[in-house]
């Protein structure tokens, strides 16, 4: 399979519409399965993976959908391709990288949906989404996971649930993630303060990129930890009140922003995109920053031009495989940066800031 | 004496302490082995599983004897899965069960019983023993005075029939 055509558009989930998507950027929920009777993927013989893989491809093929699933295998592709398919949130690390043998990847045109085989489980469903939509996310999960179950065993018990392989997934299997933009709280610095409910409840909080210390950009991905013997809707809904809560926070952090230090922001902002629209080299650390800035100057309405869906588009197309495919060659260390920023410049030439 | 969750004789007993109240609780053989309190060789007691209705929690050190047992069906050790986190198959839950109890209870706050969906093909089964089950546990919370134990078991019971309407 040919990914390049795929930079022509956007997964749906990128969209940057959707339920209040001027802080959420998108929703996701995953759940965890193995089939009966059958060691998990990392105790498997490559013969033992190569059965599960035809299996759950054949399955998978079947299903009948709004938007019918294609499989590919991952392990006959090249390393950035599947480096193309983690950037676009499709695949995971692991998938791409560390694990070995017969393994691969379904997923729907729009990518709203995407189903890892052999996996860390043998099979592993997403359902994405544009803005807050747990609910909608859940439904269609469910759906396609009923679907399969029609077809196949999974391994159940009444008393654990869903059988995976590590026991912090087991029971429903289901990690429900919401992605957050919290750029006034992060200039406020009251992150933490807006985070710590959190604990109490069993969210778990991280930044997207630059694992560990401080979140890049400030984008913070809001997960359930609990699995076992709390259901998928009392998941759902615990994880639902406490985003609106940090919703509520960034939003009034926004507005005191807008009202005591306008002129700052304001300079944040044109400064941001001053950098974009003239940088000769860009790392994607720096890229993440700047179009953090960008992307708060478009929901405060500071910058004309631009709507959330470029920046998104800018997000995505700016890390290495993406930006490889596009520019149409490898490239490594300073040439991607000089490419990277020749990039942004075009694309924002026109974008300017309002008032 | 009765067993608390059938009609035959209790033949073991324990303490059992619930909101700082004391209260024993008799089970017949087949009801303690079934809801693993006690091993198959009746000189080995389940320590952690005793702990764990005694005092809400486990805490018992793990045995090197522990750490050498296999998985039958897919020879995971469980000294394989301690260092890698990682099971071996579906029947490693049978197989280190008691082992594996109190690390489920610290991974997934205290709980180590699902749920939640069903699937499909045993849906309306388990629905059933599952209401069974539940309003049992009802029954004895109110007999023991655990209100905040009886209104957990009254929401599970609620959710299970908006689950059964599915
Ligand atoms: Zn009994
Ligand atoms: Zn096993």
């Amino acid at each position: 399979m040919n990914v390049s055509h795929m930079t022509s558009h956007l997964g749906e989930w990128l969209r940057g519409s959707g339920p209040e998507s001027d802080v959420v950027v998108s929703t996701r929920i995953r759940l965890a399965r193995n089939l009966a009777g059958e060691p998990f993927t990392t105790r498997a013989t490559p013969h033992q993976k190569a059965e599960v893989e035809s299996r759950l491809r054949e399955v998978v093929e079947l299903l009948e959908l709004e938007q019918p699933l294609r499989y590919v295998s991952v392990a006959a592709m090249p390393a950035i391709d599947r480096q193309f398919l983690v950037e676009r949130q499709l695949i995971s690390r692991e998938l791409a990288g560390v694990l070995e043998g017969p393994r691969g990847v379904a997923f729907d045109e729009p990518e709203t949906v995407s189903l890892m085989v052999n996996e860390e489980d043998h099979l592993r469903l997403q359902s994405m989404r544009s803005g807050l939509e747990l609910e909608a996310a859940w439904a269609t999960i469910d759906r396609v996971d009923d679907a399969i179950e029609s077809r196949v065993e999974y391994a159940f018990t009444d008393e654990f649930g869903y059988l995976t392989a590590c026991p912090t997934n087991v029971g429903t299997g289901m990690r429900a993630s919401v992605l957050l933009h919290l750029p006034a709280l992060g200039l406020a610095k009251q992150i933490d303060k807006a985070f710590k409910a959190l604990q109490k409840i069993n969210l778990v909080v991280r930044g997207l990129y630059g694992e560990g210390s401080r979140a890049l950009g400030d984008f913070f991905q809001i997960s359930n930890q609990i699995t076992l013997g709390k259901s998928e809707v009392a998941s759902l809904s615990d994880i639902r009140t406490v985003i609106h809560e940090i919703i509520k926070y960034e939003r009034m952090a926004r507005t005191t922003l807008m009202r005591e230090a306008r002129q700052n922001i304001l300079d944040k902002v044109a400064r941001a995109l001053g950098t974009l629209q003239s940088a000769t080299m860009m790392t994607s650390e720096e890229t993440m920053e700047l179009l953090s800035a960008v992307r708060l100057g478009v929901h405060l309405k500071l910058v004309g031009d631009l709507s959330p869906l470029t920046v998104n588009e800018l997000f995505i197309h700016t890390q290495p495989a993406h930006l490889q495919k596009l520019m149409g060659e490898p490239l490594d260390g300073e040439a991607r940066n000089a490419a990277r920023a020749t990039y942004l410049r075009n694309r924002l030439r026109t974008a300017g800031s309002s008032s | 004496m009765k067993c608390h969750y059938c009609q035959n004789p209790a033949s073991v007993h324990l303490t059992k302490v619930v909101n700082k109240t004391i209260s024993e609780v008799h089970l017949c053989e087949a009801c303690a082995r079934e809801k693993n309190l006690i091993p198959d060789s009746p000189n080995d007691l389940n320590v952690p599983a005793v702990l764990q209705l005694a005092f809400g929690q486990a805490s018992a050190p793990i045995r090197p004897v522990q750490m050498e047992s296999t998985c039958p069906v897919c020879g995971t050790p469980y000294a394989h899965f301690r260092a890698q986190g990682r099971l071996g198959c579906p029947h490693d839950y049978d197989v280190f069960r008691p082992l594996l109890e109190p690390i489920l209870e610290r991974v997934q706050n205290g709980s180590i019983r699902h749920v939640g969906k069903l699937p499909g093909r045993h849906r309306r089964r388990l629905t059933i023993a599952r209401r069974v089950e539940l309003e049992s546990n009802l029954k004895l919370a109110i007999e023991v005075e655990d209100y905040e134990k009886a209104a957990k078991l009254r929401n599970a019971i609620r959710e299970l029939g908006v689950e059964h309407e599915r």
